[in-house]
C-alpha cells in the first residue's frame, strides 16, 4: 500500500475539524446576519465606492470584544475570522498527525506552512497604520443618545462637549470634558488665515491632553444646536487618523437633556495620554489644488456659505461684508455649487435623515464616486459638508483657506450664479 | 439599494458560485469576482476581499466531503502549500500597488489561458517521465477509489509544480480567486495526477492559500461585513450541495462544464477590462 493511503487517520481528523470549523463559522455569520440586518437592513448600501473598514472591524481583539456585545457587524467579522482560522487549524493538526506517525519530513514541511500563515494574519508591519488612519464609515459617524447611554461606562470612551465654557459648566453628560475650537486649531495662521490646522505633532500632543490614545472611541457632542465647531473638530481628528474612531452625537446636548438623561457639573479628572498620530493627507486641500481642479469632472466644489435674503442659495452676486475678509470681492470660486449650511439641520439641531441629505447632493449634481471639495468663509461651516459627504459615503476634502484666501488673490477668477436652482 | 435588498441577490449569486466552484474544484472565486464587479458594479477590492472569504468557505466546506472519500493527496498538497502561501503573501502586498482595471484585465487573461488548456484536454492522460527525486523522497505516489478498485498513480515534476504554485498563490491574492485553475493544471498536466485527485487536492490547498492572503486583507480592512455575510452564507450553501454531487459526476462532464464556464467568464471580463468598465 502506498504511503498517502496510510494517511487515512489524518484525513479523518481533518474532515471532522474542517466541517466543525465551517459549521461554527457559518452559525456565527448567520447570527451576525440577523443582528446586522435588524439594525442596518434599511440602510442604503453602496459598494461602488471602496472604503477601508474602521479599526474596530479589522482588529482581531476588538472584533471579539464587540461580538460579545452582540454587534452584528462584529459577529459577521468573527465568523469570517473563524473561516480564515479553519484552514490554519487544519495545517496545525496535520503537524500533530504527521508527528504521531513519526514522519519528520512532513512535520517540518507542515510547520513551514504554518509559520507563513501566521505571518499573514499577525505579522502586519506598521503597527501605527493598523491602529489609526482611514475614515469613518457612514453609519458609525453618527451615534444616538441611546447608544451613548449604553456605552457611557466603556473604558476607552472619550466624550468631548463642544461649545462655550459656560454651556459646559451649566451641566454636561457625565464624564465628558469641554473642548473648544482653539484647543485643537490655530486661531490665526502665519499667513493670517483664520482657523487653520495645527502642525500634526502639536495637534497630537494637545489631543493627548484630553486622554485620547490610539485605542480611544471618541464622541463629540455640540452643547447647543450649532454643529459647526463639532464638525470642524471631527475633521481635525480625522486628519490626525482618528476619523474611524470618532462620532458626533445626533442632536447634541439639547437632545440628551430633552430625553431627561443625567447631566453633571463635575469636571472629570483626565490623565494625559500618549497619542501617536498618523496624518491623513486626504482631508484638507490647499489653494493650488483647488486652482488646478476647477470644473474638473468627478470633483465637485461646494460653496457652503449662507443663503442670502434674495433667495435660497449663495450666488455671490451681493458684495458681502463678511468678518475676517481683508478683501471684499463678490462672487464664488468658478464652478462651485451653492449648498448653504442651514439646510442640513432640523430646528431642534438634529442632522436631517440620510435620504434628505442625499437629495441635496443629488440636486447639486454630485455623483457616486465623486470627490466633494467644500469651502465657506474661513473653513468652519464647510466642515458640515465634509462630515455629511463622508457620512453619505463620498470622498471628501475641505479647502481650509476657503473664501478668505481665494478672495485675496485678485488674479484668481470668480463667478456669479443666477438666483434659481 | 438598501442592505436588505442587496443581501438576497448577492446570496443567490453566492449559491451559484459555490455550486460551480466546488463541482470544478476551482473555489468559486472566478465566478464571484466578475459577478460582483460586472454584475453588481461593486469596487473590485470589495469583490476580491469577499471572494477570498468565499473561496475559503468553498474549499473547507466541500473538502470535508472529499477528504472522507480519500481522493486528495494530502502530502502533495502540504508540500506545494509552501509555494502557494509564500505567493499569497507576495500577492497581498502587491495588490494595493496595482490599479483596479489592470487587475481586471489580468483576471481575464488568466481565465482565457486556463480555458485554452481545459479545452485542449480531452481525457485523463498519464504524464510520462522518469521517476521524480522529490516524489520518491517524500513518498508522494498515491491511489484513489474507482469502480474497479483503487487506481494507483505516480507523481512527476515536483519542482516545476512548486514554481507554478508560487504563481498560483500570487494570482490568488491579487484576483481573489482560489487559483484552482492554475493548481489543477499544475497537478493534472505537469505533475501527472488524475483529474479527480487534482481537483480535490487543489481544493484542499485553495483554502490554505486563501487564508494566507485573507488574513492580510482582513487586518487591512478590506473585508466588509455587509458583503462578506451574504457571499459567505450563499457560497457555503452552494458548496455543500456541490460536495454531494461530485462522486456521481463523470470526468468528461466536469471538463465540459469547467471549460464552457471559463470561456464565457473570460470573454466577459476581458471585454469589460479593455473598455475600461472595471
Amino acid at each position: 500500500m502506498d504511503a498517502p493511503r496510510r494517511d487515512a487517520s489524518i484525513e479523518r481528523t481533518l474532515g471532522i475539524l474542517l466541517r466543525a470549523g465551517v459549521l461554527l463559522a457559518a452559525c456565527t455569520v448567520l447570527l451576525g446576519a440577523v443582528a446586522y440586518l435588524a439594525v442596518h437592513g434599511a440602510e442604503p448600501r453602496d459598494y461602488h465606492i471602496f472604503k477601508v473598514q474602521p479599526q474596530p472591524l479589522r482588529n482581531i481583539g476588538s472584533v471579539v470584544r464587540e461580538a460579545f456585545s452582540f454587534n452584528g457587524a462584529a459577529l459577521i467579522q468573527l465568523g469570517v475570522l473563524m473561516l480564515i482560522a479553519t484552514p490554519i487549524a487544519r495545517v496545525a493538526s496535520s503537524a500533530f498527525a504527521f508527528a504521531r506517525q513519526g514522519n519528520r519530513r512532513f512535520v517540518v514541511i507542515t510547520l513551514i506552512v504554518l509559520t507563513i500563515l501566521m505571518y499573514g494574519l499577525f505579522g502586519q508591519p506598521a503597527h501605527a497604520a493598523n491602529t489609526c488612519g482611514g475614515h469613518g464609515d457612514g453609519p458609525s459617524m453618527l451615534v444616538d443618545t441611546a447608544w451613548l447611554a449604553d456605552h457611557l461606562k466603556d473604558s476607552n470612551l472619550v466624550m468631548l462637549a463642544v461649545g462655550r465654557k459656560q454651556e459646559y459648566e451649566a451641566g454636561h453628560i457625565p464624564g465628558s470634558q469641554a473642548i473648544g475650537m482653539i484647543d485643537v486649531n490655530q486661531g490665526k495662521s502665519a499667513e493670517n488665515l483664520s482657523l487653520e490646522m495645527l502642525p500634526i505633532a502639536e495637534l497630537a500632543e494637545r489631543l493627548g491632553k484630553f486622554g485620547i490614545t490610539n485605542e480611544s472611541r471618541i464622541v463629540l457632542y455640540p452643547t447647543t444646536r450649532d454643529w459647526s465647531s463639532a464638525s470642524r473638530i471631527y475633521l481635525v481628528l480625522d486628519a490626525a487618523g482618528l476619523g474611524s474612531r470618532t462620532s458626533i452625537l445626533q442632536g447634541g446636548l439639547p437632545a440628551w437633556k430633552k430625553e431627561g438623561r443625567p447631566v453633571s457639573t463635575d469636571v472629570p479628572d483626565i490623565k494625559p495620554a500618549k497619542f501617536t498620530p498618523c496624518a491623513q493627507n486626504d482631508v484638507v486641500v490647499d489653494l493650488s489644488y483647488v486652482k488646478a481642479n476647477l470644473k474638473h469632472p468627478g470633483i465637485d466644489l461646494l460653496d457652503v456659505r449662507e443663503s442670502t435674503i434674495n433667495g435660497p442659495i449663495f450666488t455671490g452676486a451681493e458684495a458681502m461684508n463678511h468678518e475676517g475678509m481683508d478683501h471684499q470681492r463678490s462672487g464664488h470660486i468658478p464652478g462651485a455649487k451653492s449648498m448653504p449650511f442651514e439646510i442640513f439641520f432640523n430646528e431642534d439641531g438634529q442632522l436631517k435623515p440620510r435620504e434628505e441629505l442625499q437629495s441635496y447632493f443629488d440636486k447639486a449634481g454630485v455623483k457616486h464616486g465623486d470627490r466633494v471639495v467644500s469651502y465657506c468663509w474661513i473653513g468652519q461651516r464647510a466642515t458640515f459638508v465634509y462630515f455629511i459627504a463622508r457620512y453619505l459615503g463620498y470622498d471628501a476634502r475641505l479647502y481650509d483657506g476657503s473664501w478668505q484666501e481665494w478672495n485675496r488673490h485678485d488674479e484668481l477668477p470668480t463667478e456669479v450664479t443666477a438666483q434659481k436652482q | 439599494m438598501t442592505q436588505l435588498q442587496l443581501t438576497g441577490p448577492v446570496a443567490l449569486g453566492g449559491i451559484g458560485a459555490g455550486l460551480i466552484g466546488s463541482l470544478t474544484g476551482l473555489g468559486g472565486g472566478f465566478i464571484l469576482v466578475p459577478l460582483l464587479t460586472l454584475g453588481f458594479g461593486f469596487d473590485i477590492r470589495y469583490a476580491v476581499g469577499a471572494s477570498l472569504i468565499a473561496v475559503i468557505a468553498t474549499s473547507s466546506g466541500s473538502a470535508a466531503a472529499y477528504v472522507r472519500q480519500g481522493f486528495p493527496n494530502i502530502r502533495i498538497g502540504m508540500l506545494l502549500e509552501i509555494g502557494t502561501t509564500i505567493g499569497a503573501l507576495l500577492g497581498a502586498f502587491l495588490a494595493p500597488l496595482l490599479p483596479g482595471s489592470s487587475i481586471g484585465i489580468l483576471f481575464g487573461l488568466v481565465l482565457l489561458h486556463s480555458a485554452y488548456h481545459a479545452i485542449r484536454a480531452r481525457e485523463d492522460r498519464v504524464v510520462q517521465g522518469g521517476s521524480d527525486r522529490f516524489a520518491r523522497y517524500f513518498q508522494l505516489d498515491g491511489s484513489y477509489p474507482a469502480k474497479d478498485g483503487p487506481v494507483t498513480y505516480r507523481v512527476y515534476h515536483v519542482a516545476r509544480g512548486l514554481i507554478l504554485m508560487l504563481i498560483a498563490g500570487i494570482l490568488s491574492a491579487l484576483l481573489g480567486i482560489g487559483s484552482g485553475i492554475v493548481k489543477v493544471l499544475a497537478l493534472d498536466r505537469v505533475m501527472g495526477l488524475p483529474f479527480k485527485v487534482s481537483t480535490t487536492t487543489s481544493n484542499f490547498m485553495i483554502g490554505v492559500t486563501a487564508a494566507a492572503s485573507a488574513g492580510v486583507y482582513f487586518s487591512r480592512g478590506y473585508i466588509d461585513p455587509g458583503l462578506a455575510m451574504p457571499v459567505t452564507l450563499g457560497v457555503l450553501a452552494g458548496a455543500f450541495v456541490g460536495g454531494r454531487i461530485l462522486p456521481g459526476a463523470r470526468t468528461p462532464r466536469l471538463r465540459t462544464l469547467f471549460a464552457s464556464v471559463l470561456v464565457a467568464v473570460a470573454g466577459y471580463m476581458i471585454y469589460n477590462g479593455a473598455t475600461g468598465r472595471l
